[in-house]
């Protein structure tokens, strides 16, 4: 009865955040093929920890821990490097916010952002794999897991100012790879709003 | 705050993160400067659209199915649907069989047993084939008794 019981709340925390937690894995596996394993292994693992789950604090952010540290064991497990990914060190050096303030091609798709985004789904699934794991990781907590900077931080166990500064060079990073995109695709609409 | 000061911290205005002064001495830029404005408008409209494009949020039934059926939170699935599946349909069917019966032997008292058979099995195609509508459907063992009882003396009611 009381295994009934536990398994009942644990459901009733899980279900609305089935589909966070797998678009999560989705974007951050190397092999989306793994999906379904590490989803397994990250709730069987949450299960059987949630004694020590504290009712009424943030489920939300502890399942995604759970979540977060199996994909990235499957990843090191099944471990690739990621051809596009730069080093932490090279990668500041070359982005910064405002780096990309005077890209005329930037102000072109900050007027009309529907043309380039309404044609490439797939690359920006790529743009965001090409990150870092670590960025990945942190962007996809804030977009997908809808976490503020302070629950990013407890969730990866790094200190606020590097998600900040992750978080900023993954959006300068998206932005340009828009800009490519629309510009090899011949998306960008000069003038149009 | 000038204008390079205001677009560096745009993240943490959109993401409304740190202190409130900081939003305020932002706020106040963005209320006397129009270009900031329309750039922090059109940098948060991008970020909008693409939150939308990367947050799929919709879980994929079938796969969750499986992940909790393979945790023993839910027990297997495939099994779980077909027994169901069966048990309901097998209910609506015993259902269907018994209220033709009672209908039937209404409808032709005099009819020897063995004719009932028969049109009873003519009744039980007609239905399997959409002929004749379904009259009654539950998962639920006592629902059937239920209405089966109910069928029965509301017509002997109306003899
Ligand atoms: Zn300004």
């Amino acid at each position: 009865m009381k295994d009934r019981d536990k398994s009942e709340r644990f459901l009733r925390h899980l279900e609305p955040l089935q589909g966070p937690l797998e678009a999560y894995c989705r974007r951050l596996l190397h092999e989306v093929d793994s999906l379904e394993d590490v989803l397994q292994s990250a709730v069987a693992n949450a299960f059987r920890d949630f004694d020590q789950y504290a009712e009424g604090t943030n489920f939300r952010a502890w399942i995604f821990k759970h979540t977060h540290s199996e994909a990235m064991n499957w990843n090191r497990k099944h471990q690739r490097t990621q051809a596009a990914a730069l080093r932490e060190d090279e990668v500041a050096a070359k982005e910064t916010w405002d780096a990309i303030l005077d890209e005329p091609l930037l102000k072109v798709l900050l007027e009309a952002p529907g043309a380039v985004l309404d044609h490439c789904d797939a690359s920006i699934a790529l743009a965001v794999k090409s990150l870092s794991l670590e960025d990945q990781a942190v962007s996809l907590l804030h977009v997908v897991g809808d976490f503020k900077y302070r629950e990013i931080a407890d969730i990866l166990h790094v200190p606020i100012g590097t998600v900040m500064s992750r978080l900023a060079r993954c959006r300068v990073r998206l932005r340009q790879r828009l800009v490519e995109y629309g510009e090899r695709h011949g998306l960008h609409r000069h003038g149009e709003i | 705050m000038n204008c390079r000061e205001s677009r560096q911290h745009w993240n943490l205005y959109h993401d409304s993160e740190k202190d409130a002064g900081l939003h305020f001495r932002i706020g106040e830029h963005l209320a006397v400067c129009p270009q900031c404005a329309e750039w922090f408008q059109q940098q948060s409209r991008l970020e909008y659209m693409l939150v939308e494009n990367i947050a799929v949020r919709r879980p994929t039934a079938e796969l969750w199915d499986r992940v909790l059926a393979q945790t023993q939170l839910l027990k297997p699935v495939p099994a779980r649907r077909w027994f169901l599946f069966s048990f309901s349909g097998a209910l609506a069917c015993a259902a269907g069989i018994l209220i033709a019966i009672v209908l039937l032997r209404h409808a032709f008292p005099s009819q020897p047993i063995s004719d009932l058979t028969a049109i009873t099995t003519t009744f039980h195609h007609r239905l399997a084939g959409g002929d004749e509508p379904l009259q009654f459907r539950s998962r639920s063992d006592l629902e059937v008794d239920n209405y089966l009882l109910w069928k029965t003396w509301s017509m002997q009611l109306t003899n």
